[in-house]
């Protein structure tokens, strides 16, 4: 019966998929700068790279919160599952890094078990700062690559370039997801004594299976509740909503690539002289960032107690 | 390999140029009718109207085939909409060109000589406008820094060709002739005068897709 403590993480990877799979391409879909189907496929290649080769980081933060066992790993990244479920049937793009570690801090708790509170403030400081930075680098990214942008004469070409440039922002920004957020799928895969890689393997191709198969419903709530840019606005998003992700993937935090996308489409706004930024979103992100942990912690807790006596 | 290099695209640019290049002949030949018109050369008139017919039905093909290339996948979606609505408005000038060929040749007007050489002149400036959409248009897929100084120039003419519109209009209606042909010459003018303010509501249109394209 072992092998049902892996469950969780692979539910997990297929929602973190479905929700934030959504997150990195919607836009670029939404503006229909990409279709659907290329984002899909290309996307879901190069999460697993990501995830393969740069998730280690992540993957060893989050194994410091806690010192969990392998039930209590399971039963919070199940809470954390349950969690975004109900976000994505509610159309809300939540956060699974912060459901993750909301659940991860309740199990602890009620189990008994050390929690490494300078980690959890390094993690919950990165939360603050990650909308702020992808606003900064978006903000940033649209003056630079705007001065090469006008350098292009004329319609086909600048075309041609938005095109090509699109695609290689969705490899670059799958490429961070897998990275940045396998971390959040990976634990149940470790406390079962699979090596970092290995488990960033497996947790790559569940998040893979979540874009293939279940990305659709959130692609349009994202692609289009955020705003609708213009295709150069939309590739400025889609690079610094990577770069962002990447940085903190080499950091060694799982981060929301939701809430980076909202700070990056905030960042191309101040830069173009618009003021994208209203009361509602950023109350979205100060909901996001304490109501999904407090949530998806409640729930692991219950989720706990009752498994526990079960 | 095509569509590494934007082969679609290339055809649909060739497409639209071809929409323009065969609407500038149509204009010149409608010039040709008037000119024959207002020296009271009728023989030839029902061939020129009848050439002028045909220019703005080839028009009228190549703009349907750059549409349907358009929506195969070539350029980005915002922009095929955008390029739509620009092939829609030049073609709007082509049938105006068709109205003002039928208005000569069904109706008849008299048209007194001494407005001869304003009508040509009004004629001429629409057309000048037009040139100067042709190459704003052409500038979108060339050189978009280059859009707003054609924009001005066809502005201009438009502008020109309302004064000489207004002046026309003045003259008709000082001179001895009964209502209803003072209303059918103006009615004449107006049709002339439509081509430069529909080449003009072109233009704006250009320039808006510049202005959207900058950054």
């Amino acid at each position: 019966m072992d092998w049902l403590y892996l469950l969780p993480g692979i539910a997990l990877g297929i929602v973190l998929g479905a929700n934030d799979g959504a997150s990195i391409f919607g836009p670029q879909v939404a503006v229909g700068s990409i279709r659907r189907s290329t984002a899909v496929l290309l996307s879901s290649v190069f999460v697993v790279l990501g995830a393969f080769l740069g998730g280690t980081g992540g993957m060893k933060t989050l194994g410091s919160l806690t010192t969990l066992n392998s039930f209590g790993n399971s039963v919070a990244v199940l809470a954390a599952s349950i969690t975004v479920v109900m976000m994505i049937s509610l159309k809300l793009p939540g956060s699974v890094s912060q459901s993750v570690v909301g659940a991860l801090l309740g199990v602890a708790l009620i189990s008994g078990t050390i929690v490494r509170w300078t980690v959890l403030l390094k993690i919950a400081s990165i939360w603050v700062a990650t909308p702020l930075l992808a606003t900064l680098i978006s903000f940033l990214s649209y003056r630079i690559f705007a001065v090469f942008f006008r350098r292009l004469k004329n319609i086909r070409v600048q075309d041609f370039v938005l095109r090509y440039m699109s695609l290689i922002a969705l490899c670059y920004s799958a490429y961070s997801l897998g990275a940045n957020n396998v971390a959040n799928v990976a634990g149940p895969f470790l406390s079962r004594g699979l090596s970092y890689t290995l488990s960033g393997l497996v947790g790559g191709f569940c998040i893979s299976i979540g874009i293939l198969g279940f990305s659709k419903r959130m692609t349009f709530v994202i692609g289009k509740s955020i705003i609708l840019l213009d295709h150069f606005s939309s590739l400025v998003a889609a690079v610094s909503t990577a770069t962002n992700v990447f940085i903190f993937s080499l950091i060694g935090v799982p981060v929301s690539a939701t809430q980076s996308a909202i700070g990056t489409v905030i960042g191309v706004g101040m830069s173009r002289g618009e003021h994208l930024s209203s009361r509602r979103t950023r109350a979205r992100i100060v909901l996001g960032l304490t109501l999904t942990p407090c949530f998806s912690g409640t729930l692991a807790v219950l989720l706990y107690i009752l498994l526990r006596r079960g | 390999m095509g569509w590494i290099v934007g082969k679609k695209e290339q055809e649909i640019i060739k497409k639209v140029l071809e929409h323009l290049d065969v609407m500038s002949t149509e204009l010149s030949e409608l010039r040709k009718l008037i000119e024959k018109y207002l020296n009271h050369e009728f023989d030839e008139i029902e061939a020129l109207a009848e050439k002028v017919r045909y220019y703005e039905h080839q028009a009228d093909i190549a703009r349907r085939e750059a549409e349907t290339m358009m929506y195969s996948g070539a350029f980005l979606p915002n922009f095929r909409g955008d390029l739509l609505g620009i092939i829609e408005a030049a073609d709007k000038i082509g049938n105006k060109g068709e109205y003002v060929a039928d208005i000569l040749e069904l109706e008849r007007p008299v048209i007194p000589d001494l407005l001869n050489s304003k009508f040509l002149k009004l004629y001429d400036i629409c057309v000048e406008a037009y040139e100067a959409l042709k190459i704003c248009i052409q500038d979108l897929f060339e050189d978009l820094e280059k859009i707003e100084q054609h924009v001005l120039l066809v502005e201009q003419k438009e502008h020109e060709a309302d004064g000489v519109e207004r002046c026309l209009i003045k003259q008709i209606y000082r001179l001895d002739i009964s209502n209803g042909h003072k209303l059918q010459l103006k009615e004449l003018v107006r049709s002339i005068a439509d081509i430069a303010d529909r080449t003009e509501d072109c233009s704006d249109r250009v320039e808006i897709v510049s202005l959207k394209r900058r950054v």
